[in-house]
């Protein structure tokens, strides 16, 4: 319906670029999606082999999945809503919002395909820092004398008497295998271990609102998309 | 659905019956046998989607595809793969003199995922340096999230609380630490997907096809669930979590074409639902500096939440929960055809979203019980020739965006007096208005022009205009312009060419404004501890509301201005044979408010295809990816 102001139609592609009146596979093409597709555009070739890649050289997708070779994208909302047909994970809409994530998700992905993991354009941190500044915990040098009790988590200290009471007992033996770097491998090595649910959250981070002296405070406590 | 491989191979032969009786020919092939992977690691790198077999070694496959096209107007296809027991393909196809034509398909595939062992989670606090010899007094002073107050002899490393041995006492203790509580397992999602869709035209309105589809997926597994208790210790857990995502599309619509005009209009309900078990964690308890940080039942500063035990005596809550929402939307299209050459199209979507919403009892609660967002777009395109050689085109859409904004009002975890914020207490509830960055207006405009330059040669010129209006002010208003000229020719019969430039000028792309970096007023420098020029930086102990709340520095990871070139040529000298060469250079830079970032990416790529046969096609191809980004903003990080 709409291939006149499609891009193939503007690059000058004709018709029988891709179909053949006596091909005889499906739809007269030529080649079958995605090797017809690719036979032009070899970037998103490549980028379909890289390590993080939509299972499409599988087959279990196709370029037309998305893309409508006669028109635009597959759908006649924001590109976002392309994605969330399938990743409807992230359809929200979320009490405690990611701004990139409402807005356009190729802010962080690129769907053909990318080296780092889970379709980033770039590994954390160095994704997560273009947008923000680094926490400041990654400046501290951090302690290295061993010690045999060195943590203690709720789940040891529930059976406490009286509760709540942290011993050598209830502890959780605790190596500082990082030394001074501890700190800096804890908070710059991957944001999301903590921000673990960046698409988006119903449920606050564990850190409240408060109002300081000079009212300001933390207003943006429990935003953090921790949980 | 894992029983809708037996459906289909029902509904097949069901169809297969009548179908093959109309039917005057039928073609297929049918094809075994075995495919093996082997695995020695991770099935992740090796097996992402399992497309070779699902587990180690050797395993039976099957394909199978049947077609006939009757000169009665009846047709069937059938393809099936199955690879497995969790790689399935199947797809049935039938058509009744295209009266009634009908596509089935269901497909099944694992997906892997990744397993953090998260063992860079270790982080102290260094113990008190002391003078030479003297024990150094134990407290929240000189080590935060010591348990009793005692002293530390730094020479011998020994600790002295009372009569209490060094044992119990933590030196250097733990601040941050991992534990990955499922070490052994494996996280996959199997997904499945059935899709079928119809049209139908009455014989009586030959003009109107009626079309219908339904989809249902699902993807079920685990996959690792990681969360955090905050201060202090800083402790995160990974633990597994229960996937069961469904996700059914069903849509109604018709398509008429009355003369030279031509109407379509689709429905679409789309409900989405996690049935797998929420995961929940221990919150563990929070060390308070109000209590001399010896009390674990101590509020942390009066900034915690909630924590293990607090508030109403509920040891865990849920995390890593995934919302249900419920989609309903209405597209309206419209064309018209003034001649074969000129047309106009208009459309019409209109999509909500909504999704139910809870508090918590004694932590948080929200006004109003479920999250709306509304979507609105209006589409005008236009299609002419103003010369025989020149097609021009024009479009605007105008898109509206609208969602709830939240109220919430937070229940702290106690009201002792904080420290750090000048020992004052807060109030028993705090109520935020959260706005939302969904609210916004778009208006895109565009014009392409495509001039034909003799019979070999295309000239393109392109402009489109795009302005960004958010409702949220902080990530302010985004305009965009960009040009766009490409060129195609013919060079020689066999040999054709293309070459185009693009350049885009964005005014203000998304960004988080004031995101980092201080600069003091008076001395122009960046922030440091011993700035006393401000009252509230250095002279106190809180580094957030000394710092977070007066960063200047604007930081964002899109383009204010990008230059892109690509040149790409295609020999073709016999029917069978093709190569192609190509190469872009783009070139991305944003001079933001404090900081500045450019990225020069490279990318040449040659591919050569050749199909000595029309049953095998070889394809050799190798592509260049180079990237190269510099920011002139500094931030703090690893030494060296």
């Amino acid at each position: 319906m709409d291939w006149t102001h499609g891009e193939h139609a503007l690059a000058d592609v004709a018709c029988t670029d891709c179909h053949s009146v006596h091909a005889g596979g499906k739809m007269s093409l030529k080649q079958q999606d995605p090797d017809l597709c690719y036979s032009c555009h070899q970037e998103q070739q490549a980028k379909a082999n890289f390590p993080s890649h939509h299972p499409i050289k599988e087959g279990k997708m196709t370029c037309g999945d998305c893309h409508n070779p006669h028109g635009e994208l597959e759908t006649e909302e924001l590109a976002r809503d392309l994605c969330l047909e399938c990743h409807s994970r992230y359809q929200g809409p979320f009490v405690f919002e990611h701004a990139p994530v409402e807005e356009d998700c190729s802010i962080c992905h690129d769907p053909h395909g990318t080296v780092s993991n889970n379709l980033l354009k770039q590994t954390e941190p160095f994704l997560c820092l273009q947008c923000h500044e680094s926490h400041f915990h990654t400046m501290r040098s951090g302690g290295t004398t061993a010690s045999d009790v060195l943590a203690f988590d709720a789940n040891a200290l529930n059976g406490a008497t009286p509760a709540g009471t942290p011993t050598a007992a209830n502890g959780i033996p605790f190596t500082n295998a990082h030394g001074d770097d501890g700190w800096r491998q804890a908070f710059g090595t991957k944001c999301t271990v903590c921000h673990s649910v960046v698409h988006g959250s119903d449920l606050p981070s564990q850190t409240s609102p408060t109002i300081g002296n000079n009212g300001e405070g933390f207003p943006d406590g429990g935003k953090g998309l921790t949980r | 659905m894992r029983h809708t491989k037996w459906l289909l191979a029902t509904l097949l032969i069901a169809l297969w019956l009548p179908a093959s009786a109309f039917a005057t020919g039928v073609n297929g092939f049918i094809e075994a046998g075995g495919a093996g992977v082997s695995i020695k690691d991770s099935q992740l790198k090796v097996n992402e989607y399992s497309v070779i077999g699902e587990d180690d070694g050797l395993e039976a496959y099957g394909k199978a595809q049947v077609e006939s096209h009757g000169d009665n107007g009846v047709g069937f296809e059938l393809d099936a793969s199955l690879m497995g027991n969790r790689d399935q393909q199947y797809e049935l196809g039938f058509d009744l003199k295209r009266i009634f034509r009908v596509n089935s398909s269901y497909q099944s595939y694992q997906h892997w995922l990744d397993h953090d062992q998260m063992n860079y989670l270790d982080a102290a606090v260094p113990p008190p340096v002391g003078p030479g010899g003297a024990t150094v007094p134990l407290n929240p002073d000189s080590i935060p999230g010591f348990f009793l107050e005692g002293s530390y002899d730094p020479i011998n490393g020994t600790v002295t609380v009372g009569s209490n041995t060094a044992a119990s006492q933590q030196i250097g203790r733990a601040s941050v630490y991992g534990e990955d509580l499922t070490p052994n397992q494996d996280f996959s999602i199997v997904y499945r997907e059935w899709k079928n869709k119809f049209d139908l035209v009455l014989p009586s309105m030959p003009n109107i096809t009626f079309h219908g589809s339904y989809r249902l997926q699902e993807r079920e597994g685990f996959e690792q669930s990681i969360g955090m208790s905050k201060c202090t210790s800083c402790h995160v857990t990974g633990q597994s979590r229960e996937v069961d995502e469904q996700t059914k599309d069903l849509s109604l619509g018709a398509t008429g074409k009355f003369g030279k005009f031509t109407a379509n209009y689709t429905f679409t309900d789309r409900e989405f639902r996690e049935n797998g078990a929420t995961p929940y964690r221990w919150y563990d308890p929070a060390l308070s500096p109000a209590a001399g940080y010896t009390d674990v039942n101590a509020v942390f500063d009066n900034r915690i939440l909630y924590d293990y035990e607090q508030p109403g005596g509920i040891a865990q809550r849920a995390y890593d929960t995934t919302p249900d929402s419920d989609k309903q939307s209405h597209v309206l299209k419209g064309r018209y055809d003034f001649t074969a050459a000129t047309s106009l199209l208009g459309s019409y979507v209109h999509a909500t979203v909504e999704s139910d919403k809870s508090g918590e009892a004694g932590v948080f609660d929200i006004a109003g019980d479920s999250l709306q967002t509304d979507y609105d777009g209006y589409g005008l395109r236009f299609a002419t020739k103003l010369l025989p050689q020149l097609k021009l085109s024009l479009r605007g859409k105008i898109e509206h965006l609208d969602s709830d904004e939240v109220a919430i009002t937070f229940y702290p975890n106690g009201t002792v007096a904080q420290p750090n914020l000048g020992g004052g207490v807060l109030p028993a509830s705090i109520t935020n208005n959260y706005g939302t960055i969904i609210s916004r207006d778009i208006l895109t405009l565009g014009a392409d022009a495509v001039y034909r330059l003799g019979s070999k040669s295309t000239l393109r010129l392109g402009y489109e205009f795009k302005e960004v209006d958010r409702d949220d002010n902080h990530y302010e208003d985004t305009t965009t312009h960009q040009v766009k000229v490409a060129y195609k020719t013919r060079l020689a019969k066999n040999l054709n060419a293309r070459a185009s430039y693009m350049y885009e000028n964005t005014k203000d792309p998304l960004q988080n404004t004031d995101a980092a970096g201080y600069i003091d007023p008076v001395t122009g420098l960046p922030y440091n501890f011993t700035d006393n020029t401000d009252p509230r930086i250095g002279t106190g102990l809180l580094y957030g509301t000394a710092f977070y709340d007066q960063r200047q520095t604007d930081l964002s990871n899109l383009p204010e201005d990008t230059h892109e070139g690509k040149a790409s040529a295609t020999w073709s000298p016999m029917a069978n044979f093709s190569a192609t060469a190509s190469y872009r250079l783009r070139m991305d830079e944003n001079e933001l408010d404090r900081s500045e970032w450019e990225q020069t990416t490279h990318s040449p790529s040659l591919s050569l295809w050749y199909a000595p046969t029309e049953k095998l096609n070889l394809t050799f191809a190798y592509n260049y990816l180079g990237q190269r980004a510099e920011a002139k903003f500094c931030q703090g990080w690893y030494d060296g």
